[in-house]
């Protein structure tokens, strides 16, 4: 196993040569949403290349901005952080990516899987990415503790044999019973029945290995499933051995350790045929001696170390002492000298984590089956500690099973708010009356237990969602308590973009001239121009700053110019069979985001006619010639649209752009009155409506 | 399906303090005087056969594709990026008669070449390095060849490259052109198609053309020492062309390979040449300071047994070189004109224990630095004297300084190169300089 990079770069390396990628679904237990938009969600995208230091998401923002790719977060909702703390419900969160959250509230264990789950296309291949972790999407999961991970890619051909896709559909479906809106499971979900695969068993691929996805499916816990579907009796034969690395080890001794104990058999030598990491904390033993006691019953168990000094950190204490890592990797590593079985995710060495209870936690793991390469003999991960171990050698308070907390009085509610119609709708799932708050602001309304509330809301309300997309949730049985839940949103493309990555105009004229890749490529060049270049630099850079002498009105024209050209090159082709092109004529036309037609006139309208609290940075002049040529540019791009797309949105469209036209119309008029006669200012006017416009009648006439 | 990763992780390399150079921000106090003398060569872009490269590509579209010649820099990038992978691999090439190894990217394309066929190609797949675009010779080279008057904007917009009209002059004459004319066919291939195979014993005589020290062969050599060696500023920027060509015969004067830039400044402040010495004694003056500032702070950065206080640094300071020795060498030397340097001198020199205050308003200064960086500062002093060391340091050098005052009477503990490294490798490359025996 290479331990040599963090999971950021490794996630990176892997997905780069895989295309684009078209959807993508991340599970997890803790949820960081800074750290995931900066630290996190990049890794996915890495021929964006990286932003700048202090807005490493800036590429990734943009790109999201132009193509509607389907991001879904999935977390335990009781498990919102921020660094290493769950945040209170008096903290705001804000999101800048454009990304849905789905936070899932279980009645009992935890919402616990690591998943990554990526439809990816290089053009002509679609794959899909399976990834089974034990990182949480924090900043020590993805940051600093000792995880670990496995990736898997297969390639969705129709009728594939795929017992491990035939998994993943399951536990699609099963996940979209918590996110019920996720735009990004609902296409890999087509994906998957468009491939229509069929189970292989546990054929061994290619004569190498064989691949599964374990989550309680068939309401098996993990020993069950493994015993029935991976490990039949025909292979138990051998000199089987057990590793097991888990920061979290219950009293209650899991299933899978009491079959596997008398299964393997005991061991010739002073080694235990199962061995056990011991999880430390410096130099004492982070356990409850009662484990140690309770793991005394089965014979063929020895606790362990890790061989080497992977645990190292490069971090150092306050006093110059090195740190060790957090182990947090669930891997369970069954080998004789030929033969391994991983099964690597998120399930802990608990009866919750191995869901040996009906109310068990939801998890996630990757199973492998797989041959070692001939003359390779596969070693021992861990070393055995031939001490006894003591209650001495134990921590008196060790930390907090992250399982034991799973009954919790959390109320249950599900948010939604659509973005198109501004509808929030709230559903109760609990039993309980929970009263619900958006923003600081008062008391939005009251649900009983089982009920619903569903509303328009008006601007100061959606202002409210658009900086920060939660509500705070109090039960009044829980004494004052109050939650924060991340809102599920519908129809993000309608969503404006964070004010926090806000463009001025000219930044979106510039933006407006160029294609997506070359924006990104420039500002990442920016970025990675060496330091005495960029600091002594006295002059712009020509290559990247645009050295010629700015001409707002020419750079106007040919931003829109370009913005025609292109969305007519997309509209000739089938923009039915082409996702892409479908999404990114949706996302420039009628959505609100960072490179919409309605963000480019709103910015407009506000540099030329702002109000009291700034000064206008747009002429009259400048800011009608503006909306009047991409009023113009619609008016061509209209009739190609086909009749079955989007015809009340570019009718709707066409009258936003129309008023403000109509607006900065007036502006000018009054402008020039003020220095010439009514009359000479409209035949001004009229005289640059007749030369500046770019319809195809006009082009006709001259 | 592939057959599946599996890995542990490793600590994200974020996530731990950055070694980040330069923690009290001199970078552009030395890049400004630096500048004024070596305007356009940096530590990317230190290579004669780095502007060749872009001046070959440039010559050969106007001679060969003129469309593109003139095309917006977009278009023209995806022809450079093959062209520059051919230059790559015919310079590293053992197939052919002679090799100037030694550029970005050359880890990577030692197994590119099989059965005597190559291919370039823009796609990524082919790059030299993950970015070729920004950390090639496009990405470095540009800014340095437009200003050294190599290249100039074309008219497209947005603007291309082309040949600045000198350049056009000496390339029409040149044995480059000849060349190009040779390689017609197979270069334009190179400058329009996305993929090209080719065949590497067609390319010895480009590599000789890399490999050949023009300085002696008459205008085409005179032009490389111009406009790399001696190149203009921009104007009110740096030294006239004069003071350049000096400064270019003084180096020639007493350089020899191996020397050490801090060497070479020390013998060029008892040059004779009175601009040239000017410099480099206003060189030598800011390094002075520059080099002590940065010795205070890592003694600060050190970690003692006893626990870390000003006090203790104090002492370590004083029994391991900062004493009366060094500080009357440094005070012999003229003032640096930075007006903050100034003041850290004057405070260094203001007595006979005074490390502590100079200690002081340096961490203030880094604390400044780190903050902008939005940053931990490395360490800090709290107002019980205590030191906070988040960011230990290993190792102060001169570990000797009866040695280092040996090697350098001044006493300057020499950091920063003023772009003296840069421009040696230049001048060597071209002839100028005699290279040195390991290349």
């Amino acid at each position: 196993m290479d331990r040599s990079l963090s999971l950021y770069q490794q996630v990176s390396q892997y997905f780069q040569p895989l295309g684009n990628v078209e959807a993508l679904v991340l599970t997890t237990f803790g949820l960081d949403v800074h750290y995931l938009e900066r630290s996190i969600l990049p890794a996915f995208f890495p021929n964006l290349g990286d932003g700048p230091a202090d807005e490493p998401h800036r590429p990734l923002f943009e790109y999201l901005e132009d193509e509607q790719i389907p991001v879904s977060v999935v977390y335990d909702a009781n498990q919102l952080v921020r660094g290493e703390t769950v945040i209170s419900s008096q903290m705001s969160v804000t999101k800048e990516l454009r990304w849905q959250a789905h936070p899932v509230v279980r009645a009992s264990g935890c919402f616990h899987p690591k998943l990554i789950l990526a439809l990816v296309s290089d053009g002509e291949q679609q794959n899909l990415v399976l990834g089974c972790a034990s990182a949480n999407l924090t900043q020590p999961g993805w940051g600093r503790n000792f995880e670990a991970c496995a990736l898997e890619t297969i390639a969705l051909k129709r009728g594939i044999e795929s017992s491990l896709l035939v998994d993943i559909g399951q536990w699609v479906e099963s996940c979209q019973s918590y996110s019920r809106g996720s735009a990004a499971l609902e296409m890999i979900k087509d994906a998957i029945s468009n491939a229509n695969p069929h189970g292989s068993g546990t054929r061994v691929h290619d004569g190498k290995y064989c691949a599964r996805l374990w989550f309680g499916q068939g309401g098996l816990g993990l020993g069950e499933w493994l015993k029935r579907k991976i490990i039949p009796e025909d292979i138990r034969s051998g000199d089987w051995r057990l590793e097991i690395l888990s920061p979290y080890i219950s009293h209650e001794i899991p299933n899978m350790l009491s079959w596997v104990n008398k299964w393997i058999g005991t061991s010739q030598s002073d080694v235990p045929k199962i061995l056990f990491y011991c999880p430390r904390d410096g130099e004492l033993i982070d356990l409850d001696h009662a484990v140690l006691k309770a793991y005394e019953s089965l014979e063929n168990v020895g606790w362990a170390e890790l061989v080497g000094e992977s645990l190292k950190s490069r971090l150092k204490d306050e006093h110059g002492n090195t740190l060790n890592r957090f182990l947090h990797a669930k891997v369970y590593r069954f080998y004789t000298e030929e033969t391994e079985i991983l099964v690597i995710g998120s399930a802990n060495a608990t009866i919750q984590g191995h869901r040996d209870r009906l109310r068990g936690n939801e998890e996630a793991c990757l199973v492998l089956r797989r041959k070692q390469v001939q003359g390779i003999t596969l070693k021992p991960w861990l070393k055995y500690i031939e001490r006894e171990l003591t209650a001495d050698d134990c921590k008196l308070t060790p930390s907090a099973d992250e399982d034991s907390g799973s009954e919790h009085l959390m109320a249950n509610i599900q948010a939604q708010f659509d973005w198109s119609t501004r509808v929030l709708t709230l559903a109760n799932l609990g039993g309980t009356e929970v009263l619900v708050y958006l923003g600081s602001g008062s008391e939005l309304c009251c649900i009983a237990g089982g009920g619903s509330w569903k509303e328009e809301l008006d601007s100061q309300l959606v202002g409210s969602l658009f900086r920060s997309p939660a509500v705070r949730v109090a039960n009044n049985d829980s004494g004052g308590q109050a939650w924060i839940y991340l809102v599920e949103e519908l129809n993000l493309h309608e969503k404006p973009p964070a004010p926090s990555m806000e463009r001025n105009v000219d930044d979106l004229i510039r933006d407006w001239q160029v294609g997506t890749d070359q924006r990104i490529a420039e500002r990442v060049a920016r970025e990675s121009m060496p330091d005495d270049l960029r600091a002594s630099s006295l002059h712009a850079s020509p290559e990247l700053d645009e050295g010629a002498v700015q001409d707002r009105v020419n750079d106007l024209f040919l931003a829109i110019y370009r913005f025609r050209r292109e969305i007519e090159a997309k509209l000739s082709s089938d923009i039915n069979d082409n996702r892409f092109a479908r999404n990114q004529v949706q996302s420039r036309l009628f959505g609100r985001g960072g490179m919409s037609v309605r963000y480019f006139v709103e910015k407009v309208l506000a540099s030329t006619l702002p109000d009291n609290s700034s000064e206008a940075s747009m002429s009259p002049v400048e800011g009608y010639l503006a909306v009047l040529t991409i009023n113009d540019a619609l008016l061509e791009i209209a009739p190609a649209i086909p009749p079955t797309e989007f015809p009340e949105q570019m009718d709707g469209l066409l009258a936003v752009v129309g008023q403000s036209q109509a607006r900065l119309r007036n502006s000018v008029f009054e402008v020039l009155a003020q220095e010439n006669s009514a009359d000479e200012a409209e035949r001004l006017v009229c005289w640059v409506e007749e030369n500046f416009r770019y319809t195809r009648a006009t082009k006709e006439a001259s | 399906m592939n057959v599946p990763l599996v890995f542990f992780t490793a600590e994200d390399p974020r996530e731990i303090p950055r070694g980040s150079r330069d923690p009290l921000r001199f970078l552009p106090v030395w890049a400004a005087i630096g500048r004024r003398m070596v305007p356009y060569l940096t530590t990317v872009t230190p290579s004669y056969r780095g502007f060749l490269t872009r001046f070959l590509f440039h010559g050969g579209l106007e001679e060969l594709v003129p469309a593109l010649a003139d095309a917006p820099r977009e278009a023209q990038w995806e022809a450079f990026c093959r062209f520059e992978q051919l230059c790559a691999i015919v310079r590293s090439s053992d197939e052919l008669s002679v090799q100037t190894r030694n550029f970005p990217g050359i880890s990577g394309i030692s197994t590119r070449i099989k059965k005597a066929k190559f291919s370039v190609g823009s796609e990524t797949s082919y790059w030299l390095v993950m970015s070729q675009k920004n950390t090639g010779f496009w990405g470095y080279y540009h800014q340095a060849s437009m200003g050294s008057g190599i290249l100039k904007n074309n008219n497209s917009v947005p603007s291309g490259y082309q040949l600045s009209d000198a350049s056009k002059r000496i390339f029409d004459e040149s044995p480059a052109r000849v060349l190009i004319n040779k390689y017609a066919g197979t270069l334009r291939a190179v400058f329009t198609k996305k993929v090209v195979e080719l065949s590497i014993s067609e390319f010895d005589e480009l590599a000789q053309l890399f490999a050949e020290k023009p300085y002696f062969q008459g205008t085409w050599g005179e032009f490389w020492y111009q406009q790399i060696l001696i190149a203009d500023s921009e104007i009110g920027t740096g030294y006239s062309r004069e003071i350049k060509e000096s400064f270019a015969e003084a180096i020639a004067a007493v350089y020899r390979p191996g020397l050490s830039q801090g060497e070479i400044w020390e013998r060029l402040t008892e040059s004779n040449i009175d601009a040239v010495r000017d410099h480099a004694i206003n060189v030598q003056a800011n390094e002075a300071v520059i080099g002590l500032c940065e010795w205070v702070f890592d003694v600060c950065r050190l970690r003692h047994e006893q626990g870390e206080t000003l006090d203790k640094a104090g002492e370590w300071a004083k029994d391991h070189g900062f004493n009366s020795d060094w500080l009357s060498r440094l005070a012999n030397l003229s003032e640096p004109p930075d007006e903050q340097l100034r003041e850290y001198r004057e405070l260094a020199l203001s007595g006979e224990n005074t490390f502590q205050p100079l200690a002081i308003e340096l961490l203030k200064r880094h604390k400044v630095v780190m903050s902008s960086r939005k940053s931990a500062p490395w360490v800090e002093v709290l107002d019980s004297g205590q030191l906070n060391v988040r960011e230990p340091v290993a190792e102060i050098l001169p570990k000797d300084f009866k040695k280092h005052f040996q090697r350098y009477p001044s006493g300057v503990r020499w950091r920063y190169d003023y772009f003296m490294n840069a421009w040696t490798s230049a001048a060597s490359e071209i002839g100028f300089l005699p290279e040195a025996e390991n290349g």
